[in-house]
């Protein structure tokens, strides 16, 4: 997939000439506060969790798309990144749905990503967790796997977000910052677990979609 | 003479056509095949066929898998020591079903048959496809208690599976995804269709009097509207008026949808061969049908959510219980819980555990 779309990006460059393209490389970071969570000091043992549906656009032009499930895993993971191409100097639109599609469950079990062996699967109900975070914070440890489709509460969380890249700007991080997920808000203190959907999957799933930001570099 | 040997032929032949006619048995084309015989008046079956065609390879591993303690922590608790053929798959005489290490499941086994209609599996409906049911049970740490990594390490190093494996998916390497469709392919031909009841709707046999006069009630009390024929369920979830089990705590579809609304709502069950899934309803409270058809008549405990056409009870006298029960028993299929084709090659292990 990913050769299939350098192949594209280079037919691309190859028949248009414009002079404003440029190429842009986007690199995902996974940071616990400001510190990189490979860091030995972060108190995270497991971070993990789906997005479908990655988009990058500029004036409703698709630049980048990946539709299929995509599983990051911030501890074991080589770091994902990826280039795309841009011919205008307007802002761009980027996109991506935290969690898995409806029909991820339509031909029975799924392979590679989704097989239920990455410990991202549900067994008592049918489901998949699309975010998993296994922290000890303040000696206290927290375990939250968070998730939830139809007829369950719907977990999914779709993430949007304006930039604008200054002239000369060649790299974008996305980046998460797991720390969020526990960070207590006035009427809602931070869980010690949570696995199951439901209310408080809801809650951590709005926390985790604050976890989420891009910076231009 | 031979006028006669004609007639008596032409005679045969008709009665041969008319029976066929009216029970006719839909060998459903799908462009794949496999998908197993029904009766021609049924709906379609909602199991998706296409994304695994049931082939003989592939229902002979299903089987297999389905017999074998191997699944489980402790070698013996197998899917069958749940889901007893005899008992039409379910836990025969147990409330609740044994899992590994003396624990108890949550609630009562349901029998298996018809899966292929049913778009959710579990009481609460909390398993959405076919494909997943098995990894329930074999994760439950009351039930199998063993993990998916486990299970297929022991699939791959076994002596015979990895080649049924390549006989049935054309891979010797074990999966999640294949063992699970494997499974499937074995629990979709559990199909039971062939009672008295099917027997009298296709003509080829009748209702006897308390028979027939149940059979009415069945239909002019309601029943019908939840249990509803062919499949003897609507697939919907329902709170029939039984007080909560303050042990157990279950409060059925909720904890799945997390909707108050849906608080001790659980699914209609099939009524077919419910002479055989003894004892009833969720937690299996209720020894006999007698009891169940008492519940109805003046023990529902209506709460929010229990159904408006159960609120005030569905009266029954005694001499309608005995008749609707004797309605129910027409729906056992002797040929299903009796048919070897369904049953283990090996019929018991030395060292078995029998269950008091
Ligand atoms: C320890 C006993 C036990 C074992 C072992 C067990 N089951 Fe079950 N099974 C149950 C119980 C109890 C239920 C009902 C669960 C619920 O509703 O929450 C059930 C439900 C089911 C259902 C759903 C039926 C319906 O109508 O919704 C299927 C299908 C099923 N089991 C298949 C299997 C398979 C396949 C295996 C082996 C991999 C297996 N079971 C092993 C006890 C067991
Ligand atoms: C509103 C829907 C509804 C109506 C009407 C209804 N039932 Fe039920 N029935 C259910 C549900 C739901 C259960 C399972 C309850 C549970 O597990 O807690 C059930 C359970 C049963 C059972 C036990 C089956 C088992 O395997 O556990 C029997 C027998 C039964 N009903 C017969 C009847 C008869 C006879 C009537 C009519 C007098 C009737 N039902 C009317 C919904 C209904």
């Amino acid at each position: 997939m990913v050769v299939r779309l350098y192949i594209l990006l280079f037919l691309l460059v190859a028949s248009t000439c414009s002079h404003a393209q440029r190429f842009i490389r986007l690199q995902l970071r996974h940071t616990w506060g400001n510190i990189p969570i490979e860091a030995t000091n972060t108190p995270v043992n497991k971070a993990q969790f789906y997005i479908h549906n990655f988009s990058i656009s500029q004036l409703g032009k698709t630049l980048l798309y990946f539709p299929q499930p995509q599983l990051f895993n911030a501890l074991s993971d080589s770091p994902f990144a990826t280039t795309f191409l841009i011919t205008d100097t307007a802002e761009i639109d980027i996109a991506f749905t935290i969690g898995l599609p409806d029909s991820v469950l339509q031909n029975g079990i799924g392979e590679g990503v989704l097989d239920p062996l990455n410990g991202m699967f549900w067994t008592w109900q049918t489901g998949y967790v699309f975010v998993k975070c296994e922290a000890s914070v303040h000696q206290q440890k927290y375990s939250y796997h968070i998730g939830g489709m139809a007829p369950s509460p719907d977990a999914r969380r779709t993430f949007t977000a304006q930039l604008k890249l200054p002239a000369g700007a060649q790299n974008i991080q996305w980046v998460v910052n797991w720390e969020q997920l526990f960070t207590p808000s006035q009427n809602n203190p931070i869980p010690v677990t949570c696995h199951a959907p439901g209310p408080l999957a809801m809650l951590l799933a709005d926390r985790f979609l604050q976890a989420h930001s891009f910076v231009i570099l | 003479m031979w006028k006669l040997v004609f007639l008596g032929i032409c005679a045969v032949l008709a009665v041969c056509v008319l029976a066929l006619h009216s029970w006719v048995w839909a060998w459903a084309k799908s462009p794949n095949g496999g998908v197993p015989a029904y009766p021609a008046t049924w709906p379609k079956p909602l199991y998706n066929f296409q994304a695994n065609p049931p082939t003989s390879a592939g229902i002979a591993l299903g089987k297999k898998l389905f017999y074998d303690g191997l699944l489980s922590a402790d070698g013996y608790t197998s899917c069958a020591s749940c889901h007893q053929q005899f008992a039409a798959f379910s836990t025969y005489d147990h409330p609740l079903s044994h899992g590994v290490n003396n624990q108890f499941s949550l609630r009562n086994a349901p029998g298996l048959f018809n899966l292929a209609w049913h778009t959710n599996y579990h009481l609460d409906g909390g398993i959405t496809h076919l494909d997943a049911q098995p990894l329930a049970p074999i994760t439950a740490t009351n039930e199998m208690g063993e993990t998916l990594e486990n299970v297929i390490q022991k699939l791959q190093n076994h002596p015979v599976y990895p080649a049924l494996f390549q006989k049935a998916f054309g891979t010797s390497k074990v999966s999640t995804r294949l063992f699970t469709k494997a499974i499937s392919q074995f629990l979709v031909t559990l199909v039971s269709a062939n009672s008295k009841y099917d027997r009298v709707m296709a003509g080829t046999d009748t209702f006897n009097l308390p028979q027939r006069l149940g059979y009415e009630l069945f239909m002019a009390k309601g029943c019908a509207g939840c249990h509803t024929p062919p499949l003897f369920t609507n697939f919907a979830f329902e709170n029939i008026g039984l007080p909560i089990d303050s042990t157990l705590n279950d409060y059925g579809r909720m904890r799945v949808t997390q909707n108050p609304q849906d608080s001790l709502r659980f699914k209609v069950p099939s009524l077919r061969n419910v002479q055989l899934t003894m004892p009833y309803t969720h937690d299996g409270r209720f020894s006999s049908i007698d009891q169940v058809l008492q519940h109805y008549n003046s023990g529902v405990v209506a709460h929010a959510s229990t159904s408006p056409q159960l609120r005030k009870g569905i009266s029954l006298t005694k001499f309608q219980m005995g008749q609707i029960k004797a309605f129910l028993y027409t729906l056992t299929d002797t040929a299903f819980v009796k048919n070897k084709v369904f049953a283990d090659a090996v019929v018991e292990k030395p060292g078995m555990q029998h269950h008091p």
